[in-house]
């Protein structure tokens, strides 16, 4: 039985992890690094510990530091947050033997969706939809041509150890195919230590769609719908939205159908988020799993009116899930725009400083999960997230009003923010419209 | 003299906020004064203040002599060298800076304590088999 709970995170979400547990009725641990002295999730928690100095490595990131902590003070569950160890199944493990519940899914779990190549092959053994590819590394050009020939150009050259884009190149035909493939494994080489890659069909334009779902230990688990997540800069997310302007009902049922069923697969605890891709055809592809919350789960609290953490902790406890699929409707539309201490008008580099005045917006349907206030100075070592605005309203129509009318009230001095950038794609055309995918940001120029 | 005159001169002197009164009638001069009860504080204040500025100087020369000795993570802290052998120093023992004083278990990863200055143990601030935080004083070092 949860009793104590210590959150392994800060900002914004320490504090929303310590909110639910105090509305659950647990007793809360906070940890902190000596650089987030004065933060306000130590002060909102009923316990709070320095565990270090200011960088991650010694703190947040710090397995031994962070149990020992737990133990000191007597809490049997740690709740990861997002990020910092949240996807460590290392983490969850030494919990485990350690006898703290971890709120949030097995090791076994995390390390089978975390690996790429097993979490593609684990959900086309589940019957879910995948980017058609080769299966493994690719041996020479020939067997590259073949498939390409196969799944249809244009395709994508990946390196299998790579990530952040880096190894990667399209190519729309034989002779481009033949000119990059060198060069790809050329490049895997010299960024992983490994030429290995492999191709998948290149899916131009996509939407990025992802399903929540929450599932308890007795096998039943459930959607919440989709969040689209289009907006990024260099694959962080800037603005989220659901319902999705391109998602109908048939198809939020077969890719929340899809959704279940890979959880289901998997025998998945807790919440979770499965994320597609889905091309202008509309033909919706598995891209992946990540086992924990995250940052944009409030727009589903706002459209289901279903509290995310307080589920997830209750899961976490053993609870039977206590909604059925068809117990969950969705209502009205929610957006949520991410302000961050950085500047829009100089490539979003960072801007830490102290927050000379503060206010946040207000009124019916308009939410703000931050841990910033008056006088507050964000510390340079971590993200650089200071708040999230979050609005609901029946429909995407109001909402766009709404976010409007509450990114003109928010005033954050003392730093630049990510408000002006939010302000003007709350005004472009194409935003507005719906007509986006995730290449809007590579087109759109700050005024 | 009427001593009703000055009962009465008093209660007035008490009221009001005059500090000094004179009468006189005829030959008769009376001259009462108060004394200066808010200035009698502010001297006790100033006295006061003397004696923190005194106590601070004190302080500050202790503190120019004396060093705490923190913990530099989070855990369990023992005394002795390991968590069942006896306190390495006690209240007077002279240290040498990077002589082990302590230990900290975090979860099995054994954190030396380690002195930053020579001296002597002044204070011991933390009881043996008690958990620590990062930063929390352990003992007070009087330096050489």
């Amino acid at each position: 039985m949860i009793k104590k709970v210590l959150v392994a995170n800060r900002g914004e979400i320490a504090l929303r992890v310590i909110r639910a547990c105090k509305e659950i009725g647990l007793k809360t641990v906070s940890i902190h690094s000596k650089a987030d002295n004065y933060s306000l999730h130590r002060k909102f928690a009923d316990e709070d510990i320095c565990i270090g100095p200011s960088s991650a490595a010694e703190t947040y990131l710090n397995i031994p530091r962070i149990i020992a902590a737990a133990h000191i003070t007597g809490a049997n569950a740690i709740h990861p947050g997002y990020g910092f160890l949240a996807e460590n199944g290392t983490f969850a493990d030494v919990c485990t033997k350690n006898r703290i519940k971890f709120i949030g899914p097995t090791r076994k779990m995390i390390e089978m969706m975390g690996d790429k190549s097993t979490a593609r092959q684990t959900m086309i053994k589940a019957g879910v939809s995948v980017v058609p590819g080769s299966e493994g590394i690719l041996q020479d050009i020939n067997e590259a041509k073949k498939l390409a020939h196969q799944i249809k150009y244009p395709i994508i050259l990946k390196a299998t150890a790579g990530g952040g884009g880096k190894g990667m190149r399209i190519a729309r035909n034989d002779k481009e195919l033949a000119e990059y493939f060198s060069i790809a494994q050329a490049e895997a080489q010299a960024n992983f230590g490994n030429p290995g890659i492999y191709l998948e069909r290149y899916i131009e334009n996509p939407h990025h769609i992802e399903f929540q779902i929450l599932a308890d230990k007795w096998g039943h688990v459930v959607h919440l719908g989709e969040r689209d997540c289009s907006i990024q800069r260099r694959h962080q997310k800037l603005i989220e939205e659901t319902p999705s302007p391109i998602i109908t009902p048939k198809m939020r049922q077969q890719m929340g159908d899809a959704a279940v069923k890979a959880a289901k697969f998997i025998n998945y605890e807790g919440a979770g988020t499965i994320e597609f891709l889905v091309d202008k055809n509309k033909n919706f592809y598995f891209m992946e799993m990540n086992t924990r919350i995250q940052v944009e789960h409030p727009i589903t609290e706002e459209t289901t009116r279903i509290n995310l953490i307080k589920e997830q902790i209750l899961v976490a406890a053993g609870e039977r899930l206590k909604y059925k699929q068809s117990n969950i409707k969705f209502i009205g539309h929610s957006f949520e725009c991410r302000i961050n201490a950085e500047d829009p008008y100089h490539d979003f580099s960072p801007s830490p400083g102290k927050i000379e005045s503060l206010h946040f917006p207000g009124g019916l349907g308009v939410r703000v999960d931050s841990h910033i206030y008056s006088g507050y100075e964000i510390p340079p070592f971590y993200d650089s997230l200071l708040a999230k605005l979050i609005i609901w309203t029946e429909n995407r129509d109001e909402s766009i009003r709404r976010m409007r009318r509450c990114l003109d009230e928010i005033v954050i001095e003392g730093i630049n923010t990510t408000i002006p950038f939010h302000k003007q794609v709350f005004q472009n055309r194409r935003f507005i419209l719906g007509d986006f995918d995730t290449h809007f940001l590579d087109t759109f120029k700050m005024k | 003299m009427n001593i009703n005159i000055l009962e009465y001169l008093n209660d007035v002197l008490k009221k009001t906020r005059i500090s000094e009164l004179t009468v006189q009638r005829g030959s008769t001069k009376i001259f009462m004064k108060r004394e200066p009860v808010i200035e009698t504080d502010r001297d006790v204040k100033k006295v006061k203040l003397k004696e923190e500025i005194k106590a601070e100087i004190k302080d500050d020369q202790k503190a120019e002599t004396r060093h705490i000795l923190k913990s530099l993570t989070v855990g369990i802290f023992y005394r002795g060298k390991t968590k069942i052998s006896p306190p390495l120093v006690k209240i007077n023992s002279p240290i040498k800076k990077g002589d082990q004083v302590g230990m900290i278990d975090c979860m099995g990863v054994i954190e030396k304590v380690i002195s930053d200055e020579s001296g002597k143990i002044v204070e011991i601030l933390t009881d043996n088999h008690k958990p620590v935080e990062y930063g929390q004083p352990l003992f007070v070092i009087e330096k050489e």
